[in-house]
């Protein structure tokens, strides 16, 4: 599994770089976004899917330990990420994005209900992505995107807990309306950017590197 | 064009850091004494289970001595769910895991030992001390609820029970101490014992006087042709012990048992300072 999403993720790179040894003018399409309910690693380790696998019940200790302590609301604070994309053909863009997603839970003592600890996740995702336009007009563009790459998990409470792993982001229907200065929504989508993104974003074009002959 | 990205950075900002949703309930607020409640019915129950041992040798020896007219009533009586059998110089119960081995003896004979097994180990002893007492020696014993490893040296006196019903010989006071190291997986499909050291607390219990064990009615056994629960339980009603659990550290509870009701047994729970009434 971690060499074939390493080459996968390798491969990603390389058309990425390989952008820079064509000349011409090329789109350069940056944007904001704002996920909701992305998936990150801490969703599978009991808060949400986890436990429905864990058929046994508790030991005593486990038991003991639990009834110890109190857990306030998991929130989310959804994905923020930022990407730039390359048009490479009229119909296909490629380029990565950065994103950050954070789950956060306050743990109360329950003899002291005002002694605290936290229990917070902080997760960064690098996602390099390839874009599909299939419907591109001046203003409006519709597109379905892949994306595969690389994340990790930062457990405020236990250095035990930090993971690394795959990103991976799908987009099933994705629509931007605006030419240069544009806004964007991403639905049907499945991954560590968020089920639902929007967003704003802005392109321009940029005059590309050519090797003089 | 600088003012429009301005506001819709700052718009974008707005509506996405005031989108924070909750993907997980927390908990609700727990009792301060939820702790101490889950120790102390790891230890009802290690109590209740050697009771109930030393109730089941008690009527074996009383139906044993027994005239034959009366033996198929008692066992009717007594033993509805099990057959008795003997076999080479032990008493079993078809489709119980343990037997009695009696050395021929009434456990209504002072000084008279029974020793009760497993398997190949032999770990608890009931003997009898006097008119309706036995003392119930375990050790290394897997046989108490939950498969916690006991050690127990405590005194039983049998007492006209509280409730009425059929099956039901004796409620018995039960002074003494007794430790179990708890099992550190609680499977819920079958019995298995894990010592594993990093999952288990040490549970030590002393009861200065008594306390009363009450046979009462196990209300989650009801059977859809029968009118009463098919089994009972041995609860502590009455009286007050004194718990300890080692874990990183030493923690103490201590159990007062008021009385038992229609609603449960009413019981004070004190841990860390503080004081709760509990019913169950």
């Amino acid at each position: 599994m971690n060499r074939r999403f390493l080459l996968i993720l390798a491969v990603n790179l390389l058309s990425v770089l390989s952008l820079f040894g064509q000349s011409g003018k090329r789109e350069v399409d940056t944007r904001f976004g704002y996920g909701i309910y992305p998936l990150t690693y801490d969703l599978f380790d009991g808060h949400f899917l986890g436990c429905g696998w864990d058929i046994d019940f508790l030991s005593v200790k486990e038991g003991y330990h639990n009834a110890l302590e109190f857990s306030g609301d998991r929130v989310s604070s959804g994905c923020f990420s930022f990407g730039r994309y390359y048009k490479v053909l009229r119909w296909m863009d490629f380029g990565a994005s950065i994103s950050y997603a954070g789950t956060y839970q306050t743990i109360y003592n329950t003899v002291n209900p005002r002694i605290t600890r936290r229990d917070d996740y902080h997760s960064l995702f690098f996602t390099p992505t390839i874009r599909f336009a299939w419907f591109n007009r001046e203003y409006v563009r519709m597109y379905s995107s892949v994306g595969f790459g690389l994340g990790v998990m930062l457990s405020s409470d236990d250095a035990g807990k930090n993971e690394a792993g795959p990103s991976i982001q799908l987009t099933g229907f994705g629509i931007s309306v605006g030419k240069r200065l544009y806004g964007f929504s991403e639905v049907q989508s499945v991954g560590t950017l968020g089920l639902i993104t929007f967003g704003f974003g802005y392109r321009f074009n940029v005059a590309t590197y050519s090797k003089k002959q | 064009m600088k003012k429009a990205i301005f506001s819709i950075s700052l718009i974008f900002c707005v509506l996405s850091l005031s989108s924070c949703v909750i993907i997980d309930e927390g908990d609700s607020v727990k009792r301060k004494t939820e702790a101490a409640r889950i120790i102390f019915d790891n230890v009802e129950d290690n109590i209740s289970a050697m009771a109930d041992l030393c109730d089941m040798a008690v009527k074996l020896s009383r139906w044993i001595d027994a005239p034959e007219s009366s033996k198929g009533t008692l066992e009717d009586l007594w033993f509805p769910d099990y057959k008795l059998r003997y076999e080479g110089d032990k008493w079993i119960f078809r489709d119980l895991s343990y037997y009695f081995r009696t050395g021929g003896k009434s456990l209504d004979s002072l000084n008279s030992e029974w020793a009760v097994g497993y398997g190949d180990t032999q770990s608890v002893t009931i003997k009898c001390t006097g008119k309706d007492t036995w003392s119930v020696k375990c050790s290394g014993s897997l046989f108490t609820s939950n498969y916690h490893l006991s050690e127990a040296n405590i005194t039983l006196t049998g007492r006209g029970p509280l409730l009425s019903g059929s099956g039901i010989l004796y409620d018995y006071d039960v002074s003494g101490s007794g430790s179990f190291i708890t099992n550190a997986s609680q499977s819920y499909h079958y019995a298995v014992y894990d010592s594993n050291p990093d999952n288990t607390l040490t549970i030590s219990y002393s009861i200065g006087e008594k306390v009363r064990f009450v046979t009462c009615p196990d209300s989650e056994s009801y059977y859809p042709n029968y009118d009463s629960p098919r089994y009972r339980e041995l609860r502590a009603s009455d009286g007050e012990m004194d718990i300890e659990v080692k874990d990183e550290g030493t923690e103490s509870i201590h159990a007062e048992m008021i009385s038992y009701t229609q609603y449960g047994v009413v019981k004070y729970l004190t841990f860390r300072g503080h004081k709760e009434i509990w019913t169950y």
